[in-house]
């Protein structure tokens, strides 16, 4: 099953000029993209290394569990290098990077059968002062929990606005859509996870603050 | 703005930002209400932010590496083929028109006999016609010399001209051309 509202990651600078382009890519990424297009299979690890933290946290927010998270991880790092040749360089590596990790994830959750929430294996804190730890990694759970009950649209949105710290802009070209929609789902998820988390986790972040 | 002056839901995103104009900034300074969502809104992004991804072993990133490069050469190794087998495209495309077309053509007829244009010779006789041969006149009169022969071998001819001596060869020769001669007039 295909998710309703998935992303083809290929279009996203799959233009036909051979070449590179100059606008919004990193001048390591590209000597790294240049070289894996030229068959250099080493290449691809250097990007792997570069970006693997980012792409494994971003798949973690959507499954909310390591195993998933690693699974999704190297999933979209194999999608990446099938597709590499046509990437042309119009953005940059990471946006079609994360275009490609948000479309997996997407389709991977529709995927899983209804009823099979993700859970969260983060492990409680056992350390000196696991009290205040006990309590911080419940609040993060809650938090986590929550944004795992917004709408495909909205939790993207958040997870790439306020996760990975992209710009509107950047959000609005993984997704597809323009950077007034993009400020719409952020403000609908807001929102949400107000009413969600009201006399809970708002009120600690309130204190963490 | 809305109608009663509120920040509108499109807007608000860009006040969080910070990118309120100075009417929208006016308005949240004296709005109870709007500056409740702001506040809210703002406690929502601070909650969000505070849940970090569990961090994985330090050994994991190297794991996660060698995964993704064992199923890229595992995967590579299956697709091999493929691409060498595409690139030989333009001979396997030659190839079976090749076969396509040696299947399908019926073979070729037997060529037919052109007519030719060349105007036919008449029959040619190596021998001119019996009254104008000369030639044979010469095989008469050495027919005639072979039965004077009749009895003597060949061998003792032979024997009999090797006998003769300078004089008797030279009359001899002499002898045959004044024949031949006489003949021939």
């Amino acid at each position: 099953m295909i998710v309703e509202w998935a992303l083809d990651p290929l279009v996203l600078g799959a233009a036909s000029e051979p070449s590179l382009r100059a606008t919004g890519l990193r001048e390591d990424d590209r000597a790294a993209v240049e070289a894996c297009q030229n068959g250099e299979r080493e290449a691809f690890g250097r990007l792997v290394e570069r970006y693997q933290r980012d792409v494994y946290r971003l798949c973690y927010r959507y499954v909310n569990n390591h195993h998933d998270a690693n699974d999704m991880a190297q999933e979209v790092f194999l999608k990446a290098y099938r597709a590499i040749g046509k990437f042309r360089g119009e953005s940059a590596f990471s946006t079609w990077l994360y275009r490609i990790a948000v479309n997996t994830c997407l389709n991977f959750r529709a995927a899983r059968r209804p009823g099979a929430e993700p859970l969260d294996d983060a492990l409680p804190d056992a350390g000196p002062g696991a009290g205040a730890g006990v309590e911080t990694r419940e609040r993060e759970r809650l938090v986590r929990e929550a944004v795992a009950r917004l709408p495909d649209k909205q939790r993207t949105t958040v997870i790439l606005k306020i996760y990975q710290e992209l710009t509107h802009e950047e959000v609005a070209g993984i997704v597809g859509s323009s950077v007034g929609t993009v400020k719409a789902n952020l403000f609908h998820a807001l929102n949400n996870l107000r009413k969600q988390l009201a006399g809970g986790a708002l009120d600690g972040a309130s204190r963490a603050r | 703005m809305t109608m009663q002056g509120h920040v509108t839901d499109e807007r608000w995103i860009d006040v969080i930002d910070g990118a309120a104009t100075a009417h929208e900034s006016a308005h949240l300074a004296s709005c109870l209400e709007c500056g409740k969502t702001l506040s809210e809104l703002r406690l929502g992004i601070a909650a969000a932010r505070s849940a970090e991804v569990p961090e994985p072993s330090p050994l994991y990133w190297q794991a996660l590496r060698r995964n993704v490069d064992e199923r890229i050469v595992g995967e590579g190794v299956e697709r091999s083929w493929l691409p060498r087998l595409l690139g030989w495209r333009p001979a396997l495309a030659g190839l079976a028109a090749l076969a396509l077309i040696v299947a399908l053509y019926p073979g070729r007829a037997p060529r037919e006999a052109r007519p030719t244009t060349l105007a036919t010779l008449p029959a040619w006789d190596a021998l001119p016609p019996t009254a104008e041969d000369q030639g044979l006149a010469v095989l008469q009169g050495l027919g005639a010399a072979e039965e004077d022969l009749v009895g003597v071998a060949s061998s003792s001819v032979i024997g009999l001209v090797d006998e003769l001596s300078e004089a008797e060869t030279e009359a001899l020769v002499h002898e045959l051309r004044s024949g031949l001669a006489g003949r021939r007039s």
